[in-house]
């Protein structure tokens, strides 16, 4: 099986699991109460001690106010290694409609290319890959430009905060969440195999635009190779079984351009989402 | 590569334990393993096994790496970081090699890549030297050397 040169997004910078099937409507949502609390968390260091207990499940698009905003396509106009790029101005979009408390349709759009073009990696859209940080540390300073806007003004974010705790799966994984509830998105680094983008792609051949309510993890028999690293914005999470992300294949890619990943459990050939690279940010 | 020719939980690491596990004393124990996880052929046709491929053994025997260098390194060892045909047949070489009834030596050697490719590659030699082009060549030998080619080092920022 080959993966369309298209979807091989990059970070900008890798058992047999069977994809369990959920019905999307299991997944209760945190939200009133229980996410007002949490967003008494707006210091960012204190995102990494222990917090008031986030909701058991989360999940923005169900909220009476969605922060989040559509979904892109990192190959569109061309193809482009940028994953890096969109998952990070996903996450930061978020965050700052989180932050004024408005519909991610109201919010801003933001310039992906600006960010992948400057600071971006060497061999520009073929790059094999791109870390989170080099992205955040643009972030900073100069900022985000808004997409299609005559203004130079930027949205620009605090110092990012690592979640990532190597010894400790259970800790990151309570820190994402969170974070993900008190603050928005967190930028995730995983291993892509080949049927990730077949996974999705099979689901809208049959389904359209209704939302996969499936979790992606590998194949077991045969997952295919390992095409390389992608990075993802993680939008929400069931539980401890798996994560909500908003990925930059297009709105028609998976039904509705969101994918539930399974979170790590120990377990090998897995997708390592929340154990290689997990990025917060806030917005100032 | 996230971790280069050099340093800790990085391809050189790594091959030095292929090395190991390629030992003429460790070799068949080696092979057994690699034929319960991938099958007789490496090809994954017996029940509850596995098509082989090269990186996924890290994850499948274990031991290696742990946590984020693990992952990094299933990330490096993805196709997009390797030049297409090397990878096919260092794959085709370790495949060969543990599926014989007598598993075939294969020696590691890890250099950094001096032409400025960004993506990696396997050079598959005979004892003699002779660079091996096709599996058609690689399986008529009885030994091998392998040299990986590592573009430079490109660790995730530390936080």
């Amino acid at each position: 099986m080959t993966i369309p040169s298209a979807k091989r997004s990059v970070l900008a910078l890798p058992s047999v699991l069977t994809r369990r099937h959920f019905m999307s409507g299991t997944a209760t949502i945190a939200g009133g109460a229980a996410a007002g609390t949490l967003l008494a968390l707006s210091n960012p260091s204190d995102a990494a001690t222990p917090a008031a207990n986030p909701p058991t499940d989360y999940d923005p698009r169900t909220l009476p106010i969605n922060y989040l905003t559509a979904v892109k396509d990192q190959d569109h106009p061309n193809p482009c290694n940028a994953c890096t790029a969109y998952a990070v101005v996903a996450a930061v979009e978020a965050a700052y409609n989180k932050s004024k408390n408005q519909q991610g349709s109201q919010g801003p759009d933001l310039d992906e290319m600006d960010l992948f073009s400057n600071p971006g990696p060497q061999g520009g859209c073929a790059a094999t890959h791109w870390w989170p940080k080099a992205a955040l540390n643009y972030c900073q300073t100069p900022g985000l430009k808004w997409q299609s806007s005559a203004s130079n003004s930027r949205i620009k974010i605090a110092p990012p905060v690592s979640l990532l705790d190597d010894s400790n799966l259970s800790k990151t994984q309570r820190a994402m969440k969170e974070w993900i509830s008190a603050h928005g998105p967190v930028v995730g680094v995983m291993v892509q195999y080949e049927d990730f983008y077949s996974f999705g792609k099979a689901w809208s051949a049959t389904h359209g635009t209704q939302p996969n309510p499936n979790v992606y993890s590998l194949d077991r028999k045969n997952p295919g190779r390992i095409v390389g690293g992608h990075s993802i914005a993680i939008v929400g999470y069931t539980g401890d079984d798996h994560w909500i992300c908003k990925n930059s294949w297009g709105s028609g890619w998976n039904g509705d351009g969101y994918v539930r990943i399974a979170q790590g459990k120990n377990a090998f050939a897995e997708t390592y989402i929340d154990r290689i690279d997990v990025w917060g940010v806030t917005v100032v | 590569m996230a971790s280069g020719p050099s340093g800790t939980g990085g391809w050189a690491d790594l091959v030095a334990l292929l090395n190991v596990q390629f030992e003429d004393a460790n070799r068949g124990n080696f092979a057994r393993k690699f034929k319960e996880k991938h099958g007789a052929d490496g090809e994954g046709k017996d029940t509850g096994t596995t098509r082989y491929k090269f990186g996924q053994f890290v994850d499948r025997h274990g031991g290696f790496l742990s946590g984020a260098a693990l992952g990094q390194f299933l990330i490096d060892s993805g196709q997009r970081h390797w030049q297409d045909a090397s990878l096919g047949l260092m794959e085709h070489t370790i495949k060969h090699s543990l599926t014989q009834a007598n598993p075939k030596k294969i020696v590691f050697t890890v250099l950094p890549d001096t032409t400025g490719s960004p993506t990696a590659r396997a050079e598959v030699r005979d004892q003699n030297g002779n660079e091996l082009k096709t599996p058609a060549q690689v399986d008529a030998q009885a030994s091998y050397k392998i040299t990986v080619f590592c573009p430079p080092n490109n660790p995730r920022p530390k936080p």
